[in-house]
């Protein structure tokens, strides 16, 4: 059953680009997030009561648990083993999500093809192809509008800030579709037009200093951390898919490439030209 | 009346673009969405905390 090959191939994926993930991470770009939020907790407490309505509100500005926003009592892993635990397992769905669609892509590249052009090589080169399309799409794209920030910084408002990053990534996914399996010679103006539409929108911005109510010192931390981490985003996000890509290219093409070609030949199909 | 259950009448998969492909890729990508938002959108304090320097690192829209 071919759903059943796409979870497991997912999984597996999953675990190896995950694991993977949480140490370059550990490596590149926690160590920063820490940082800043020891400038955080200042923040919590020399700023004035609604100086930070938008901003990163943490609960009454205790430095206990890694991470607690709003009330005291919520829990929040304790920084050490238990927090990087966490981030494991939310590293492993993260790829669970992005293996799932990258198969899904995958997988409706190849229905479209002759099953006999299933083979390794072209897994490789599609998972490559669409890993570059994910890049772009849930990278690139997005973070040019909206770019990583460290704890402490302002930013506009949450939900302005979801609904923009759902339309650029959106919009970049749209574009990458368009160009691979459209023939069109307009598609370019499409894939031209949707790649442009959440930068006329425009992203959402913070009023003012990201880094308001902050001491001078703190302020000039803070920028550097958030320079670094921006940095330290970029290398995360292309190991990430270069990762995804290699493993999710070979997962792939050991159990989603049988069940595709077990599907299409049961169908009657004949093979499109793509 | 025809007989819809005898085997001249079956529809033909043929006009059908490997309905039977295109199915379960469809229902995984709507898995990995619905995935996607549990860790990078949910705005449960406990998913929020547990997945918080994931978010962050990944650049999803956090506080």
């Amino acid at each position: 059953m071919l759903f059943q090959k796409l979870i497991w191939a997912a999984l597996t994926t999953a675990v190896v680009v995950g694991s993977l993930q949480t140490g370059v991470q550990r490596w590149q770009a926690a160590p920063l997030i820490l940082a800043a939020e020891v400038y955080e907790d200042q923040k919590a407490e020399v700023s004035p009561p609604g100086a930070a309505l938008t901003a990163h509100a943490h609960g009454e500005g205790q430095a206990g648990p890694a991470h607690d926003h709003g009330a005291a009592e919520e829990w929040a892993p304790e920084n050490g083993v238990e927090r990087t635990g966490w981030t494991w397992v939310a590293n492993i769905l993260h790829a669970f999500s992005m293996a799932l669609l990258v198969f899904a892509a995958m997988g409706f590249w190849f229905s479209r093809q002759d099953t006999s052009c299933l083979t390794a090589s072209a897994s490789l080169r599609v998972a490559g192809l669409v890993a570059a399309a994910g890049w772009v799409s849930f990278h690139l794209w997005p973070t040019l509008g909206l770019h990583a920030e460290v704890p402490g910084m302002q930013a506009g408002p949450l939900q302005a800030r979801q609904i923009w990053w759902t339309l650029a990534v959106g919009c970049a996914a749209g574009a990458c579709a368009i160009a691979a399996f459209v023939r069109s010679p307009w598609r370019w103006l499409a894939v031209a037009a949707l790649l442009v539409l959440p930068y006329v929108v425009g992203a959402p911005k913070p009023r003012g200093d990201a880094l308001a109510g902050f001491g001078p010192e703190a302020h000039a931390s803070l920028e550097q951390l958030g320079h670094q981490f921006i940095l330290a985003t970029t290398w995360v996000a292309l190991s990430f898919w270069l990762c995804m890509g290699l493993v999710g290219g070979l997962a792939f093409q050991r159990w989603v490439a049988p069940g595709v070609r077990a599907a299409l030949s049961g169908t009657n199909t004949p093979p499109r030209a793509p | 009346m025809p007989d819809l259950t005898s085997e001249t009448h079956r529809p033909s998969y043929t006009h059908e673009p490997a309905r039977t492909v295109l199915r379960p890729l469809l229902a995984a990508a709507a898995l990995g969405l619905v995935v996607l938002y549990g860790v990078g959108f949910a705005e449960s304090p406990l998913a929020h905390n547990a997945a918080h320097d994931v978010r962050h690192i990944t650049v999803k829209p956090c506080h």
